[in-house]
């Protein structure tokens, strides 16, 4: 009995060791591994900002994922591949990509990524300026339903476009449905707090906009995203102009300012920033 | 009486039990070493024989030699000799000996694009006598790309001499080739002239035969004994010009023809290594000690939101 004891104390950390050792996930079809890689390297270069070829492999994705007939991956690197050409101001083809999700209603594509499709071509006609963003708009909110991930992206899709419309007041309205759908989604609650901000300082109300952009501005750095803390910093600058706060506006414009130049500056740049 | 007697049950014979255990590693790792040993071939018998070498460059002490892709010796050691050159001692395992010839050559040779420098051996003449041991075995380098380019450019700037040769002699006025289209430009006006003569004396062929047949049937003599003489020269400087084009044009082939399977084999190795790499790097990256390190790229769709 001992000895079984001993061999089981032996033995033991032998197997916890193997239990580490865990085996390699279940492989795919090989077509089927080679569009996961190159998506994962599309994603690694557009995250970089190499969107020339984010664009080829997400191609190379795509077709993959086509000769397979994996509808999911397919409608997934069309989107992403609709993003990189918007991304590279080539809307036209984004577009193609996305009409060919959304008016294929034949194929069983799955509703989530039909509903994306949607909602990045509401975004680029926003962007636009497009006439017909705010039916991109709706027809978005039709495949969302009640609620879905991009709700609060498309209300505050709604807020942008009544910016661009100088509706201010639904624009507010707007931005505080986006905030109160965001839930944990801090992207689009920093978005909601800046375009509520843009429009309280349109409505002339400068303490309510320094708020929001003061909020914008914590969620922005806790994300890292360079242009919208400039933004963030701009608009507190206006803000605390128009309260009459100079010394304070000034020292904001001048972080702005450094941000701005900071964004411009790119590796190899002669003049630093 | 024990001072110390011990009347826990679970302590009896615990000397002679600790002593097996500890006995068992000690043969357990005396085994490993054993084995690494006999891995190594610490205990075959090896015949030494040596090469000289200009330099020790690209050869070091333990360095494999191998016949036929097979590790049938080593490097023993290496010194500078009297004629300041590395005279490179060798240790051939006994059983393979009996390969190698009098004549057999050793050379430097990579394995693959980023491989280890290996002694590559070439056995010699069938014909030719065992080696013995302690003998001499010739060396010759080869192999490396500075040695594939070096045999490249040596084949391939004679050649383009030779065509830059050939296109100084065309556009030389006083070399052969134009010399010889000049005499050929003197022969075709000459037969001109002829024809010319040869019309009139038709046209006034009932008057004029008696007095100018002949004069004109002695140019006519002339222009075919010069077009005579000229000719066979013409055509064998013609035939001249085109040996050293087709033999210029041959030593390029062949100087492609010898280094392209080279440079394809480093392109297909370099492609090889590449792949291999990545899929060392995609199994470190599954590796479960290696995986918590490495950030997981996120499937499905870009992180995008409403202001992107």
């Amino acid at each position: 009995m001992t000895f079984l004891k001993h061999a089981a104390l032996l033995i033991l950390p032998l197997v916890l060791l193997s239990a580490c050792g865990s085996a390699r996930p279940p492989r795919l079809p090989l077509a089927l591994e080679q569009a996961a890689t190159a998506d994962r390297q599309a994603k690694r270069a557009f995250r970089d900002g190499d969107l020339a070829v984010a664009r080829n492999l997400f191609e190379q994705s795509l077709r993959l994922q086509q000769s397979q007939d994996n509808l999911p991956g397919v409608a997934t690197a069309a989107v992403n591949l609709a993003v990189v050409y918007h991304g590279m101001k080539n809307d036209d083809m984004a577009m193609r990509l996305l009409d060919g999700i959304l008016a294929d209603k034949l194929t069983p594509y799955p509703a989530e990524l039909r509903t994306a499709a949607a909602f990045r071509k509401a975004v680029i006609m926003v962007d636009g300026g497009n006439k017909e963003a705010a039916a991109a708009i709706e027809a978005a909110t039709l495949l969302c339903g009640k609620s879905c991930e991009f709700t609060a992206g498309i209300h505050n899709l709604r807020a942008r476009l009544a910016l661009s419309q100088k509706d201010y007041a639904a624009a507010v309205n707007f931005s505080r449905d986006a905030a109160d759908a965001a839930g944990g989604n801090k992207e689009e609650l920093a978005n909601a707090r800046r375009y509520s901000a843009a429009a309280e300082a349109a409505l002339g109300q400068h303490g309510l906009a320094l708020e929001q952009y003061l909020a914008a501005l914590e969620l922005d750095k806790h994300m890292g995203i360079g242009p919208r803390i400039a933004s963030d910093l701009d608009g507190a600058a206006r803000a605390l102009t128009q309260l009459g706060r100079k010394d304070e506006a000034a020292s904001y414009a001048r972080r702005a300012a450094a941000a701005h130049d900071a964004i411009r500056f790119k590796p190899g740049d002669t003049t630093a920033p | 009486m024990t001072l110390l007697a011990d009347k826990d049950e679970r302590f009896k014979g615990l000397f002679v039990k600790v002593s097996i255990f500890v006995l068992l590693a000690v043969i357990g790792i005396a085994l490993n070493f054993l084995y690494a040993a006999l891995r190594q071939g610490l205990f075959v018998q090896k015949t030494p024989v040596y090469f000289v070498a200009p330099t020790s460059q690209n050869i070091h002490e333990g360095m494999a030699v191998k016949l036929s892709g097979f590790k049938i010796g080593t490097v023993k050691s290496m010194t500078l000799n009297e004629a300041a050159q590395t005279r490179v001692e060798l240790l051939i395992e006994d059983k393979y000996m009996h390969f190698l010839r009098e004549d057999a050559e050793v050379t430097p040779v990579r394995e693959g694009v980023i491989g280890d420098t290996v002694l590559a051996v070439d056995r010699g003449s069938e014909n030719k006598p065992a080696l013995r041991a302690g003998a001499e075995v010739s060396y010759v380098l080869s192999g490396g790309l500075e040695q594939i380019t070096q045999d490249l450019r040596d084949r391939l700037f004679p050649a383009i001499d030779d065509m830059s040769k050939l296109l100084h002699d065309i556009n030389d006025p006083k070399g052969d080739i134009r010399q010889t289209l000049k005499n050929l430009r003197e022969v075709t006006a000459g037969m001109n002239g002829t024809r010319a003569r040869l019309d009139q004396m038709l046209e006034h062929s009932d008057a004029m035969v008696a007095n100018d047949a002949r004069p004109m049937l002695q140019s006519l003599n002339k222009a075919a004994g010069k077009l005579e003489q000229d000719l066979p020269n013409l055509l064998n400087k013609a035939n001249s010009t085109l040996d050293s084009l087709q033999k210029s044009g041959a030593a390029i082939k062949s100087a492609v023809e010898t280094s392209a399977p080279q440079f394809s084999g480093l392109v297909g190795e370099s492609r090889e290594l590449v792949h291999e790499s990545r899929k060392t790097v995609d199994s470190l990256n599954n590796n479960w000690l290696l995986r918590s390190g490495v950030p997981q790229e996120p499937q499905g769709l870009i992180n995008m939101d409403s202001n992107d």
